[in-house]
């Protein structure tokens, strides 16, 4: 038997497949909510109004300043000693990620609509478009426009960054990938190589698949 | 003549435009200082005068995309600066085209021409989709209705603007330095335009630097300086003789004197 054959030994291919599910439907989950929190976080960080400006700034430095490995961390292992919270490595993760994508897509859609030059907010009121119909008919068509290209690759990152909540203890593609190297070390010496390619195309699969789905959008709003 | 969309025209007995007294400051600035004229109807008003001294400000306010501080502007009578106004409904009576020529760009020619009509007018599309092909056709951009903005030259772009804007069918076109941004080979085919409309009767407020436009198109010319007006009249006399120093001034700036003698081929 050759080494790449421990991939499809047993239940092993399912279990490698098992594990990249759940660790793309931690990072769905987390895109779900954090464009759900970070779209309106956007909006009110491009607004006048100078605290609503500042403490998104802080929020998203903050965010920025911490590595993901960190938040996980505190969010799994010290939030229950300092509080009665005690949330599962899978809800931990779901929480990390999302604050880590609202304030990620905040900052993008905060982008995007001041990027929307004055002129085309006056030209619009001008014709007797109305505020409400200023935002729905010219500010956000255009704003996602620009946006798209910069939220797939946010998204595609939290996808990649999935991967630490391994550390965690939340079960997910690349610790199945160990274990079954564990299982296999001494039988198969190089069956580490072909788990992590598998595991390396699995994540390749995902993120090209949404990028050229994103680039066929793209040209379809263009 | 009857298939060709024309300019609307009613009988009125009252000024189209009134400006009294009008202030514009910002902060401690007073940028407008007590503007008033009249704008009759079929009127076409040239506004002149060196950078800085209002008139861009002068017709923001006319469609309130700038309060004022101080004096009133009325539109058929009815005071706009009031409070309570409902700028949305004021702004579709006044067509307003800006020197950077705003399509939006994620609309095409024929979206960019129907969106007013359409959501603020609440025009029937096949009604409006119509007037919008016959104006393409009058500014001699028919084929190009499918096309976006970033497909268009800035001439056929600022063209398409003021189609736009003629698309709410306006009391009062504003026109500000339309053709300041073109490229001078494409200044000539957005005046005829404007030529064409002021034939028609259109009533117009023009700020513009091309002093032969404004000589050529102007019923009557406004003098802007300081946020005054320092000077008006027609066009003929104002432009020949100039009654105030700095309006003399100003136009001396857009002549050339020969600056040397002809040098001949002297050995
Ligand atoms: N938003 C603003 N805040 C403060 N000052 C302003 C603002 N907009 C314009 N101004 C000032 O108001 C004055 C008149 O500006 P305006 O744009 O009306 O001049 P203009 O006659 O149109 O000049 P130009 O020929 O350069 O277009 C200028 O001194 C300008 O600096
Ligand atoms: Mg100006």
């Amino acid at each position: 038997m050759h080494d790449w054959e421990v991939l499809f030994q047993g239940v092993n291919f399912e279990r490698l497949l098992g594990g990249l599910w759940t660790s793309f439907s931690i990072a769905l989950v987390a895109v779900l909510f954090s464009l759900v929190v970070g779209v309106p976080l956007g909006i009110a960080a491009a607004s006048r109004n100078r605290w609503l400006r500042g403490g998104f700034q802080v929020y998203l430095q903050a965010i920025r300043v911490l590595p993901p490995l960190v938040l996980l961390f505190v969010f799994y292992f010290y939030l229950s000693l300092v509080t009665k919270v005690n949330l599962s490595a899978y809800a931990s993760a779901i929480t990390v990620f999302t604050l880590w994508g609202a304030a990620e897509m905040g900052d993008l859609v905060r982008g995007a609509v001041t990027s929307i030059p004055k002129h085309q907010y006056e030209s619009a009121a001008a014709l007797g478009l109305n505020p409400v119909q200023v935002q729905l008919r010219i500010v956000v068509p255009q704003s996602v426009r620009r946006l798209l290209p910069q939220a797939v690759n946010l998204v595609t990152r939290m996808i990649k960054t999935t991967s630490l909540v391994v550390l965690i203890g939340v079960v997910e593609v690349l610790k199945v990938g160990q274990q079954i190297i564990d299982v296999n070390r001494f039988e198969y010496p190089s069956a580490a190589l072909w788990v992590y390619a598998a595991v390396f195309f699995m994540y390749f699969a995902v993120c090209y698949s949404i990028s050229k789905a994103a680039a066929v959008l793209e040209r379809r709003l263009a | 003549m009857s298939d060709t969309p024309q300019v609307l025209r009613l009988p009125k007995s009252q000024p189209v435009l009134r400006l009294d007294s009008v202030v514009k400051r910002y902060g401690e600035r007073t940028v407008l200082d007590g503007i008033s004229f009249d704008v009759a109807e079929r009127e076409v008003i040239a506004v002149i005068g060196p950078s800085g001294s209002g008139k861009s400000t002068l017709l923001r306010t006319v469609n309130g995309l700038e309060p004022i501080q101080g004096g009133s502007i009325r539109l058929d009578g009815e005071e706009i600066t009031a409070k309570g106004t409902d700028w949305s409904k004021i702004r579709a009576r006044v067509g307003m085209v800006f020197q950077s020529y705003e399509l939006f760009p994620h609309l095409d020619v024929m979206g960019n021409l129907l969106l007013a009509p359409v959501r603020v007018a609440h025009t029937d599309k096949a009604e409006a989709r119509e007037r919008a092909m016959r104006w393409l056709e009058r500014v001699g951009l028919a084929d190009r209705a499918d096309a976006y903005p970033k497909e268009l030259s800035g001439g056929q772009k600022q063209r398409i603007a003021i189609v736009r804007a003629l698309m709410m069918q306006p009391e009062v076109l504003l026109l500000d330095e339309i053709t300041a941004s073109l490229d001078p080979e494409m200044v000539r085919e957005v005046l005829d335009v404007v030529l064409e409309l002021a034939e028609e009767g259109m009533t117009m407020l023009i700020v513009t630097h091309e002093m032969a436009f404004a000589r050529a198109i102007a019923d009557r010319v406004l003098f802007l300086d300081g946020g005054k007006i320092v000077e008006q009249g027609e066009p003929e006399a104002f432009f020949t003789h100039p009654q105030t120093e700095r309006a003399q001034r100003f136009l001396d700036t857009f002549s050339f004197t020969k600056a040397r003698e002809p040098q001949g081929l002297a050995r």
